[in-house]
């Protein structure tokens, strides 16, 4: 439309014409065929001001030699008007330079076939793009499904292994120590086997920028203790030593996810025993001014120094790893967690001597509270715990006092509100409080606070049924007096577990 | 499985088709209100608690069905003019009912 429009003005400006003005641009003379859409010069405009006749000549002063910026309509384009003022007996000449208009219009109609072509082009490469996304869109959604249809295929069995194990926890004898251990163990690797379905198949990868990381309260000595126990026997297998080393003051706590903790220990651990023949693997963990180093060394094939950087990012394995089995993601995963948890790894390897790789985390001191007044009305023995739970589903109350109970000798009281809840505290003097976060007109966060501000320092265990928890929830919780945040579907069934460490972290 | 904790699950399971209806009418409600939060709140908190104890039960199916529910009732602010999510909400919602419907 504007090239339209500009080309109607221009067709009637394209007569080459001379006119003659005065110094104050009054109208004498003009030679040719210049015209003003429909107003033609006539001798009855001689004397007229220039400007009052041809509007876009305002402005100009026609005593001075000038060039004259000539805006098109509409378009973004000027052209150059020139105005020569000759002495001819008092008046000047000025003339309309009418070819540089031509060349106007032409460099338009150019840029306009410029234009169309590029469009064209444009309108081209749009359609290909298009078809391409469609095509990625359906990539994608056959990925999605695939990835879906795996992880329930994976989660199915796994869930299935984690069931029967609670059944074994929970008809196990619990003076039978090893036994108590190997089903711990189980549950805890299954555990571990599904968070990484979630983060490998369902969120698409551990990445520091996706991690959401949960803090809780982690007993150092119980951790590495369990760590020694999970491994020995893949040690032992190999006839390797395996130590573990730890220095820590009894009774440390630090707040930390414990899951991922565990999950950079695991992927070490397992390559370090992998990797190793002879000899030994040996992890040595220290707490100190708010950092836990933890080494783990070990005397196997090492990891020749060209391959040390290329085995950080996912699927790269080192050249001299043989037929040995794996995916090469460990150590790329361990990397994305050790970065969203503001640590940092360092590996130092000699080839056919072994490996040592650190991991330095910063982690807080969480200190136990000091044990208060002693209530007067114990009516329980240490045999029996009193377990208080404040939860508003009765289904989910009624499980718990099942296995609770018959399952694991404690007493749980079941209310299903906050309803009177330091009342409750009071009356029962509960060796720990399981509260519920999500009920209907209350939060177990706000319980909890109540419970610590009116000088309940025993453990306060909080669970949510959203499937991971959220790291804000977490750190409201432990702030307001939490020791554990836990997820209801997959620790409900080893609660008695949970609430068996957390009695015994208070004694 | 002790017997009182396997009764304790057949119980859990029989109480599905109670279940099923409860979230019909709330969710009956909240169709007539618009999906406006006040009337979403009931179907909201059914679902949570569904969510909770099938996980707690350990029906895996189950706790995946809620779990999809739940995560898009929590949108529900954001999702009441997106006909789409809505579509996709009520397909969900349907297969849930349908399972506790048809599964003891």
């Amino acid at each position: 439309m504007q090239n339209k429009y500009l080309n109607r003005y221009l067709e009637t400006q394209l007569h080459p014409a001379m006119i003659a003005v005065d110094g104050e641009g009054r109208l004498l003379d003009w030679e040719g065929n210049l015209q003003w859409y429909d107003l033609h010069l006539n001798r009855e405009m001689v004397g007229k001001r220039i400007d009052t006749i041809i509007p876009f000549l305002v402005g100009i002063n026609f005593s001075t030699e000038l060039t004259w910026p000539f805006m098109t309509f509409g378009a973004d384009k000027t052209a150059d008007i020139h105005v020569q003022p000759l002495d001819l007996g008092g008046a000047n000449i000025f003339f309309i330079e009418s070819r540089q208009l031509q060349a106007v219009v032409q460099e338009t109609q150019q840029e306009k076939n410029e234009t169309t072509l590029l469009y064209n082009k444009l309108q081209q490469l749009s359609t290909i793009l298009k078809d391409k996304n469609t095509a990625l869109q359906h990539a994608i959604n056959a990925r999605n499904q695939f990835l879906s249809g795996i992880s329930h295929e994976f989660r199915t069995p796994i869930t299935t292994i984690l069931g029967h194990n609670n059944l074994l926890i929970s008809r196990c004898s619990h003076s039978d120590e090893s036994i108590n251990r190997s089903v711990q163990s189980i549950d805890k690797n299954a555990k571990y086997l599904l968070a990484l379905i979630d983060n490998l198949l369902e969120q698409g990868g551990i990445t520091a920028d996706r991690l959401t990381l949960s803090n809780s309260i982690v007993a150092l000595n119980e951790f590495f203790h369990f760590i020694l126990d999970t491994f020995s026997v893949a040690a032992e297998e190999k006839q390797l030593e395996f130590h573990c080393n730890t220095s820590f003051e009894d009774n440390a706590r630090i707040l930390i996810d414990e899951h991922y903790l565990y999950l950079m220990l695991v992927n070490l651990i397992t390559n370090a025993i992998k990797f190793t023949d002879h000899g030994f693997v040996k992890v040595t963990a220290t707490w100190s001014d708010g950092m836990l180093s933890i080494k783990v060394r070990d005397s196997g094939i090492g990891i020749p120094e060209s391959d040390l950087e290329k085995i950080r990012q996912p699927f790269s394995r080192a050249g001299n790893v043989g037929n040995r089995r794996g995916s090469g993601l460990g150590l790329s995963i361990i990397n994305e967690v050790v970065k969203a948890m503001h640590g940092n790894l360092s590996i130092q390897s000699t080839t056919g001597e072994g490996t040592s790789v650190t991991l330095n985390i910063p982690a807080e001191r969480h200190d136990v509270p000091e044990t208060g007044t002693t209530r007067e009305n114990a009516t329980h023995t240490a045999e029996e715990p009193v377990i208080l739970i404040i939860e508003d589903d009765p289904d989910i109350s009624a499980l718990y006092t099942i296995i609770l109970k018959d399952s694991a000798g404690m007493q749980p009281i079941c209310y299903e509100s906050g309803d009177h809840f330091l009342e409750n505290i009071a009356n029962h003097n509960p060796d720990i409080i399981i509260l519920d976060y999500n009920l209907v007109d209350e939060n177990g966060v706000i319980l909890a606070q109540m419970a610590r501000d009116h000088g309940y320092q025993k453990p306060i265990i909080l669970l949510t049924a959203t499937s991971s928890i959220d790291s804000r929830l977490s750190q409201d919780a432990l702030a307001a007096g939490c020791t554990r945040v836990l997820n209801k579907p997959r620790d409900v069934n080893s609660l008695a577990t949970i609430i068996r460490t957390e009695l015994s972290n208070q004694e | 499985m002790n017997d009182t904790l396997e009764r304790l699950v057949q119980e859990y399971r029989q109480s599905f088709r109670q279940k099923a209806e409860d979230i019909q009418n709330a969710w009956q409600q909240a169709k007539n209100g618009r999906w406006r939060q006040e009337t979403v709140t009931e179907l909201i908190s059914l679902i949570h608690k569904l969510a909770g104890s099938s996980g707690a039960y350990g029906i895996q199916e189950l706790h995946d069905l809620t779990k999809k529910v739940n995560g898009q009732l929590k949108e529900i602010e954001s999702i009441r003019h997106d006909e789409q999510a809505l579509e996709v909400l009520e397909t969900e919602l349907d297969q849930l009912v349908r399972y506790l419907g048809t599964t003891h």
